[in-house]
Protein backbone atom coordinates (compact mmCIF):
# COMPACT_ATOMS: atom_id res chain seq x y z
CA UNK A 1 0.00 0.00 0.00
CA UNK A 2 2.94 2.19 -0.04
CA UNK A 3 2.76 4.39 -2.69
CA UNK A 4 6.58 4.98 -4.08
CA UNK A 5 8.00 8.28 -5.63
CA UNK A 6 6.96 8.95 -9.10
CA UNK A 7 3.92 7.34 -9.10
CA UNK A 8 2.09 10.84 -7.64
CA UNK A 9 3.37 14.40 -9.13
CA UNK A 10 4.61 16.10 -6.84
CA UNK A 11 2.55 18.82 -6.92
CA UNK A 12 -0.43 16.41 -5.09
CA UNK A 13 1.91 15.23 -3.05
CA UNK A 14 2.67 18.32 -1.29
CA UNK A 15 -1.08 18.73 -1.23
CA UNK A 16 -1.41 15.14 0.99
CA UNK A 17 1.64 16.16 2.86
CA UNK A 18 -0.16 18.89 3.70
CA UNK A 19 -2.99 17.39 5.00
CA UNK A 20 -0.52 14.79 6.82
CA UNK A 21 1.11 17.65 8.60
CA UNK A 22 -1.93 18.40 10.24
CA UNK A 23 -3.20 15.59 11.83
CA UNK A 24 0.40 15.06 12.75
CA UNK A 25 0.54 18.04 14.80
CA UNK A 26 -2.62 16.45 16.25
CA UNK A 27 -1.10 13.75 16.99
CA UNK A 28 1.11 15.57 18.66
CA UNK A 29 -0.84 17.21 20.44
CA UNK A 30 -2.53 14.24 21.50
CA UNK A 31 1.22 12.27 22.50
CA UNK A 32 1.35 16.07 24.98
CA UNK A 33 -1.79 16.72 26.28
CA UNK A 34 -4.18 13.06 26.94
CA UNK A 35 -1.50 10.21 26.82
CA UNK A 36 -0.04 9.36 30.11
CA UNK A 37 3.46 9.07 30.62
CA UNK A 38 2.86 5.31 31.16
CA UNK A 39 1.89 4.30 27.55
CA UNK A 40 5.00 6.12 26.01
CA UNK A 41 6.59 1.98 26.30
CA UNK A 42 3.06 0.44 25.15
CA UNK A 43 3.06 2.84 22.18
CA UNK A 44 6.81 2.24 21.16
CA UNK A 45 6.15 -1.88 21.18
CA UNK A 46 2.81 -1.06 18.89
CA UNK A 47 5.19 0.72 16.62
CA UNK A 48 8.02 -1.87 16.41
CA UNK A 49 5.16 -4.82 15.82
CA UNK A 50 3.34 -2.74 12.79
CA UNK A 51 6.68 -2.23 11.40
CA UNK A 52 7.30 -5.70 11.77
CA UNK A 53 3.62 -6.41 10.41
CA UNK A 54 4.34 -4.21 7.18
CA UNK A 55 7.34 -5.82 6.31
CA UNK A 56 5.83 -8.39 4.92
CA UNK A 57 4.37 -7.64 1.58
CA UNK A 58 2.91 -9.56 -1.12
CA UNK A 59 3.33 -8.46 -4.80
CA UNK A 60 -0.67 -6.60 -6.04
CA UNK A 61 -1.24 -5.37 -9.79
CA UNK A 62 0.60 -2.81 -11.21
CA UNK A 63 3.65 -2.62 -9.71
CA UNK A 64 1.93 -2.09 -5.94
CA UNK A 65 2.16 -4.67 -3.04
CA UNK A 66 -0.05 -5.54 -0.39
CA UNK A 67 0.63 -5.54 3.63
CA UNK A 68 -1.31 -5.19 6.66
CA UNK A 69 -1.76 -2.07 8.01
CA UNK A 70 -2.37 -1.89 12.11
CA UNK A 71 -3.77 1.40 12.46
CA UNK A 72 -6.98 -0.72 14.03
CA UNK A 73 -5.01 -1.98 16.62
CA UNK A 74 -3.12 1.02 17.44
CA UNK A 75 -6.01 3.37 17.63
CA UNK A 76 -8.23 0.73 20.04
CA UNK A 77 -5.27 -0.46 22.24
CA UNK A 78 -4.49 3.53 22.84
CA UNK A 79 -8.03 4.76 22.64
CA UNK A 80 -7.49 7.38 20.04
CA UNK A 81 -7.05 7.41 16.23
CA UNK A 82 -4.62 9.92 16.42
CA UNK A 83 -2.44 6.84 18.40
CA UNK A 84 -2.18 5.44 14.89
CA UNK A 85 -1.34 8.32 13.05
CA UNK A 86 1.61 8.82 15.47
CA UNK A 87 2.64 5.52 15.38
CA UNK A 88 2.32 4.91 11.77
CA UNK A 89 3.54 8.11 10.45
CA UNK A 90 6.81 7.45 12.16
CA UNK A 91 6.50 3.81 11.15
CA UNK A 92 5.99 5.46 7.47
CA UNK A 93 9.26 7.89 7.79
CA UNK A 94 11.64 4.75 8.74
CA UNK A 95 10.36 2.66 6.03
CA UNK A 96 10.68 5.32 2.98
CA UNK A 97 13.89 7.11 4.27
CA UNK A 98 16.04 3.61 5.18
CA UNK A 99 14.21 1.00 3.36
CA UNK A 100 12.49 2.35 0.47
CA UNK A 101 9.32 1.34 1.35
CA UNK A 102 7.19 4.33 0.20
CA UNK A 103 8.71 7.40 -1.33
CA UNK A 104 9.72 10.60 0.07
CA UNK A 105 7.35 12.89 -1.71
CA UNK A 106 4.61 10.11 -1.60
CA UNK A 107 4.98 9.48 2.16
CA UNK A 108 2.08 12.38 3.24
CA UNK A 109 -0.23 10.25 1.11
CA UNK A 110 0.91 6.62 2.83
CA UNK A 111 0.55 8.85 6.37
CA UNK A 112 -2.70 9.90 5.31
CA UNK A 113 -3.76 6.32 3.80
CA UNK A 114 -2.72 4.10 6.57
CA UNK A 115 -2.51 6.86 9.58
CA UNK A 116 -5.12 8.86 9.03
CA UNK A 117 -7.75 6.49 7.00
CA UNK A 118 -6.60 3.34 8.71
CA UNK A 119 -6.25 5.04 12.16
CA UNK A 120 -9.86 6.76 11.96
CA UNK A 121 -11.59 4.22 10.09
CA UNK A 122 -10.59 1.36 12.72
CA UNK A 123 -11.21 3.55 15.60
CA UNK A 124 -14.75 4.51 14.37
CA UNK A 125 -15.60 1.47 13.11
CA UNK A 126 -14.91 -0.51 15.83
CA UNK A 127 -17.23 1.76 18.18
CA UNK A 128 -20.11 1.89 15.57
CA UNK A 129 -19.71 -2.38 15.80
CA UNK A 130 -19.85 -2.37 19.18
CA UNK A 131 -22.60 -0.60 19.80
CA UNK A 132 -24.20 -3.04 17.08
CA UNK A 133 -22.60 -6.08 18.57
CA UNK A 134 -21.73 -5.49 21.87
CA UNK A 135 -18.67 -7.86 21.04
CA UNK A 136 -15.25 -6.45 21.41
CA UNK A 137 -13.52 -9.55 19.42
CA UNK A 138 -16.23 -9.08 16.67
CA UNK A 139 -16.13 -5.62 16.46
CA UNK A 140 -12.03 -5.21 16.60
CA UNK A 141 -12.15 -8.01 13.52
CA UNK A 142 -14.74 -5.77 11.42
CA UNK A 143 -13.05 -2.71 12.06
CA UNK A 144 -9.44 -4.09 11.28
CA UNK A 145 -10.84 -5.59 8.26
CA UNK A 146 -12.37 -2.09 6.95
CA UNK A 147 -9.20 -0.05 8.30
CA UNK A 148 -7.00 -2.39 5.77
CA UNK A 149 -9.46 -2.27 3.14
CA UNK A 150 -10.53 1.52 2.50
CA UNK A 151 -6.92 2.73 2.99
CA UNK A 152 -5.93 0.50 0.34
CA UNK A 153 -8.68 1.75 -2.23
CA UNK A 154 -8.17 5.62 -1.03
CA UNK A 155 -4.58 4.62 -2.49
CA UNK A 156 -6.25 3.23 -5.56
CA UNK A 157 -8.19 6.67 -5.84
CA UNK A 158 -5.14 8.75 -5.53
CA UNK A 159 -3.36 6.97 -8.23
CA UNK A 160 -6.35 7.38 -10.50
CA UNK A 161 -6.52 10.85 -9.24
CA UNK A 162 -2.63 11.13 -10.03
CA UNK A 163 -2.87 9.77 -13.66
CA UNK A 164 -1.08 6.72 -12.69
CA UNK A 165 -3.54 3.65 -13.10
CA UNK A 166 -6.74 3.58 -14.04
CA UNK A 167 -9.59 3.50 -11.58
CA UNK A 168 -11.51 0.34 -12.03
CA UNK A 169 -8.07 -1.96 -12.55
CA UNK A 170 -6.52 0.15 -9.18
CA UNK A 171 -9.80 -0.27 -7.13
CA UNK A 172 -10.17 -4.20 -8.10
CA UNK A 173 -6.68 -4.58 -7.58
CA UNK A 174 -5.74 -2.95 -4.46
CA UNK A 175 -9.55 -3.98 -3.30
CA UNK A 176 -9.78 -7.71 -4.13
CA UNK A 177 -6.24 -8.14 -2.59
CA UNK A 178 -6.39 -6.27 0.39
CA UNK A 179 -9.98 -7.44 1.05
CA UNK A 180 -8.13 -10.99 1.62
CA UNK A 181 -5.02 -9.35 3.29
CA UNK A 182 -7.92 -7.99 5.58
CA UNK A 183 -9.48 -11.07 6.99
CA UNK A 184 -5.88 -11.95 8.33
CA UNK A 185 -5.17 -8.34 9.78
CA UNK A 186 -8.88 -8.96 11.35
CA UNK A 187 -7.77 -12.21 12.84
CA UNK A 188 -4.12 -10.98 14.08
CA UNK A 189 -5.72 -7.73 15.55
CA UNK A 190 -8.95 -9.77 17.53
CA UNK A 191 -6.18 -12.27 18.92
CA UNK A 192 -3.99 -9.66 19.99
CA UNK A 193 -6.52 -7.72 21.60
CA UNK A 194 -8.08 -10.67 23.64
CA UNK A 195 -4.48 -11.25 24.82
CA UNK A 196 -4.23 -8.21 26.02
CA UNK A 197 -7.61 -8.58 27.65
CA UNK A 198 -7.07 -11.73 29.39
CA UNK A 199 -3.53 -10.65 30.52
CA UNK A 200 -3.41 -7.12 30.97
CA UNK A 201 -6.92 -5.62 30.82
CA UNK A 202 -5.88 -2.89 32.55
CA UNK A 203 -3.69 -1.46 29.41
CA UNK A 204 -7.40 -1.45 27.49
CA UNK A 205 -8.81 0.56 30.11
CA UNK A 206 -9.75 3.60 27.12
CA UNK A 207 -10.96 1.15 24.81
CA UNK A 208 -14.83 0.33 25.56
CA UNK A 209 -16.49 -2.50 25.31
CA UNK A 210 -13.51 -4.95 27.00
CA UNK A 211 -14.88 -7.65 29.03
CA UNK A 212 -14.49 -6.82 32.99
CA UNK B 1 3.42 -0.88 -2.45
CA UNK B 2 7.22 -1.48 -2.16
CA UNK B 3 9.48 1.39 -3.33
CA UNK B 4 10.69 -0.22 -6.41
CA UNK B 5 8.05 -0.99 -8.89
CA UNK B 6 7.98 -4.51 -9.83
CA UNK B 7 8.53 -6.02 -13.39
CA UNK B 8 4.70 -6.20 -14.33
CA UNK B 9 4.50 -2.57 -13.36
CA UNK B 10 2.87 -0.09 -16.45
CA UNK B 11 3.66 2.98 -15.38
CA UNK B 12 6.21 5.03 -17.54
CA UNK B 13 7.32 7.48 -14.25
CA UNK B 14 9.16 9.99 -17.27
CA UNK B 15 5.19 10.72 -17.98
CA UNK B 16 4.48 12.70 -14.55
CA UNK B 17 5.03 16.14 -13.93
CA UNK B 18 8.14 16.87 -11.69
CA UNK B 19 11.05 14.31 -10.67
CA UNK B 20 12.71 13.32 -7.45
CA UNK B 21 15.77 11.10 -6.99
CA UNK B 22 16.21 9.29 -3.93
CA UNK B 23 18.00 5.99 -2.78
CA UNK B 24 17.17 4.58 0.62
CA UNK B 25 20.44 2.71 1.60
CA UNK B 26 18.32 -0.71 2.21
CA UNK B 27 15.94 -1.00 -0.43
CA UNK B 28 13.07 -3.65 -0.01
CA UNK B 29 14.18 -4.00 3.53
CA UNK B 30 17.41 -5.77 1.91
CA UNK B 31 21.42 -5.53 1.29
CA UNK B 32 22.41 -6.17 -2.37
CA UNK B 33 24.15 -9.65 -2.52
CA UNK B 34 23.25 -10.62 0.89
CA UNK B 35 21.72 -13.80 2.43
CA UNK B 36 18.48 -14.51 3.98
CA UNK B 37 19.79 -13.86 7.65
CA UNK B 38 21.12 -10.62 6.97
CA UNK B 39 17.80 -9.66 5.37
CA UNK B 40 15.45 -10.88 8.23
CA UNK B 41 18.22 -9.41 10.30
CA UNK B 42 17.45 -5.81 9.11
CA UNK B 43 13.66 -6.12 9.51
CA UNK B 44 14.77 -6.81 13.19
CA UNK B 45 16.91 -3.69 13.18
CA UNK B 46 14.01 -1.69 11.50
CA UNK B 47 11.79 -3.42 14.31
CA UNK B 48 14.15 -2.27 16.76
CA UNK B 49 14.40 1.27 15.54
CA UNK B 50 10.52 1.98 15.16
CA UNK B 51 10.51 1.59 18.64
CA UNK B 52 13.71 3.02 19.57
CA UNK B 53 12.55 6.04 17.50
CA UNK B 54 9.11 6.27 19.02
CA UNK B 55 10.26 5.33 22.39
CA UNK B 56 12.33 8.62 21.81
CA UNK B 57 9.71 10.91 20.51
CA UNK B 58 7.27 10.12 23.08
CA UNK B 59 9.38 10.39 26.26
CA UNK B 60 10.62 13.57 24.81
CA UNK B 61 7.16 14.91 24.09
CA UNK B 62 6.05 14.30 27.62
CA UNK B 63 9.41 15.97 29.15
CA UNK B 64 8.53 18.54 27.02
CA UNK B 65 4.73 18.66 28.21
CA UNK B 66 6.14 18.26 31.93
CA UNK B 67 8.62 20.92 31.71
CA UNK B 68 5.91 23.48 30.18
CA UNK B 69 3.80 22.98 32.93
CA UNK B 70 5.48 23.18 35.64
Amino acid sequence: MHIPDSFIPISQGAVYWLIALVFIALSLRWIRNEMSEEKVPLVAVLAAGVFALQAFNIPVTMGTSGHLVGGALVAIVLGSPFAAVFVLSLVLIVQGVLFGDGGITTMGANIVNMGVIGGFVGYYAYHGLLSVTKNMFASAAGAAWLACIVPALAAALELWVAGTFPLEAGLAGMGLYHALIGVVEAGITAVVLGLIANTRPDILEHAEGVPA
Amino acid sequence: MTGAANPGAELDEGALPGSFEYSAPFPDYTVEGADTFTNIGLIVAGTLLALVVVLGLGRGLKAFSRSRSS
